[in-house]
């Protein structure tokens, strides 16, 4: 599985090394801002450091579902289904691959982040604002929290998880759009469909299940729910790869 | 031995495989014969595993076509399928990496003879280098059953000499070759066997020898026999 896992990382490789380079760019403008003092500079690199790693986080799992599309409708796909690897490895593969690439991505930007702001703190610069808008980000997602290590820490995997999820009920509206509905009119339209149902479904469904009422154990609780799914949708996904698909 | 059971591959409204039952045996070459869309692919593609049957099944050595399979089948594919960032030294790094059968040492050499080098990116390749390309990483491994899709297409006459080399080379007490392609007269030259297929229907297998001996005929004459005023409709 090491194998697939690391093909699947390089199918990958160039649009990272864009955000990779971007990041630069963004951390350039930031740092020239910040030491010549120029406010405008610096408030530009910021605002390219966020939505280049929103961007950039997002595209991560929107592309691991368009290289599956890819690898079950074009010719490449011998690559895949030539080797002694049944649909479970290879679609595995794909989603831990995935998982890490995004988690990844969140530790760069998050570490770049945390450079930042040090190298905001050292020039004196009062960071209190920052961390009010950061407080302000968690409250928004439950009242409760305060901005410390464990809440940051449960949040990221909360948004990791569900993220994961989101990827997973897309590999199985592709497949269903490569299997049952494959050479049938509107088959993507229905399977885009079917991607929206699920989700709402598996959201209605996560709902009702009762959780703890502090907010960390609220967040590593949905974090599990959302891996559970993540999980089912998995097999789901797998098994009608191994019965139904012909590519 | 790989055999095929009563296989039928449908897609849409066209049957492209019609309940075809063939049994291929190690140590010969089987030259799979029959017009543009007669089922030809499709079968082959069944045997490699990248294709379900609708109903029917394959088998290799005594067991239902799996996963495991895949590790005695080499199968290449008339289409170009590498990944676009791959160069040819990419292209046998893969196949070491998931075929234990694969001999990199072989593939240099194959690469050597088709004078295509390790540096060449695939998305670059002409038709020509691709064929050739894919002959090479096919025939690099030591697999039990190669199965070659129209391995002459688009290949110059010095290479096809080459191609055709490779392929008696790797004849083996323990290896089935099969090999498909429009060049009948090419392939009476090595193959054993003929499998004529039609219309998505299996006619019949005629060993070469057999076919000269009792109606002294070649495989050619047999073809135009078979598939004069016809065609096929379904790959």
């Amino acid at each position: 599985m090491s194998k697939l896992f690391k093909y699947e990382f390089r199918k990958s490789l160039f649009s990272k090394l864009i955000f990779v380079g971007i990041t630069g760019v963004m951390e350039i403008v930031y740092l020239i801002g910040l030491f010549r003092d120029l406010e405008d500079m610096m408030v530009i690199g910021m605002l390219g450091l966020f939505f280049t790693a929103l961007a950039g986080i997002s595209f991560i799992g929107i592309e691991s579902i368009l290289i599956l599309y890819r690898d079950l409708t074009t010719k490449q796909s011998y690559m895949l289904f030539m080797t002694p690897n049944n649909s479970y490895k290879i679609l595995g593969s794909k989603a831990l691959e995935n998982a890490f690439s995004v988690l990844l991505s969140g530790v760069f930007f998050g570490g770049m982040a945390a450079l930042d702001f040090f190298l905001l703190g050292r020039k004196n610069i009062q960071i209190k604002d920052i961390l009010d808008i950061l407080t302000s980000m968690l409250k928004e997602v439950d009242p409760r929290l305060q901005i410390s290590a464990p809440a940051l820490a449960a949040l990221l995997l909360m948004i990791l998880c569900s993220w994961v999820l989101q990827i997973t009920t897309g590999y199985l509206a592709v497949v269903l759009a490569c299997t049952f509905l494959s050479g049938k009119k509107g088959a993507a339209v229905i399977s885009f469909v079917f991607y929206i149902a699920i989700s709402m479904l598996t959201g209605w469904i996560s709902k009702k299940i009762p959780g703890p009422k502090e907010a960390i154990p609220l967040l590593i609780f949905e974090a599990c729910i959302f891996l559970a799914w993540s999980i089912v949708m998995y097999f789901i996904t797998a098994w009608i790869m191994d019965k139904k698909l012909s590519v | 031995m790989l055999e095929s059971r009563e296989i039928t591959k449908v897609f849409g409204r066209k049957t492209a495989v019609d309940h075809i039952s063939l049994k291929l045996e190690p140590g010969y070459i089987y030259a799979m014969l029959g017009p543009n869309g007669s089922g030809k692919t499709t079968w082959m593609k069944m045997a490699a595993g990248l294709i379900k049957p609708a109903s029917g099944e394959m088998y290799y050595a005594g067991r239902p076509l799996d996963v495991n399979s895949r590790r005695d089948i080499a199968y290449m594919s008339t289409e170009p399928y590498f990944y676009n960032w791959m160069t040819a030294a990419d292209v046998g790094k893969y196949y070491q990496d998931f075929f234990e059968d694969f001999s990199m040492e072989k593939y240099h050499r194959l690469l050597s003879d088709m004078e295509l080098t390790g540096d060449l990116k695939t998305r670059s390749l002409s038709s020509g280098m691709m064929a050739k390309l894919k002959i090479a990483v096919t025939m690099a491994r030591d697999a039990r059953v190669i199965m070659l899709d129209e391995p002459l297409n688009g290949i110059d006459l010095l290479a096809r000499d080459q191609i055709m080399k490779s392929i008696v080379e790797a004849v083996s007490p323990d290896r089935i070759l099969l090999i498909s392609s429009h060049l009948v007269e090419e392939l009476e030259t090595v193959a054993d066997y003929a499998v004529f297929i039609k219309q998505s229907h299996l006619i019949e297998v005629r060993g070469l020898e057999e076919l000269r001996a009792s109606e002294g005929i070649s495989v050619v004459d047999r073809y135009r026999r078979i598939y004069a005023n016809a065609g096929g409709e379904n790959e």
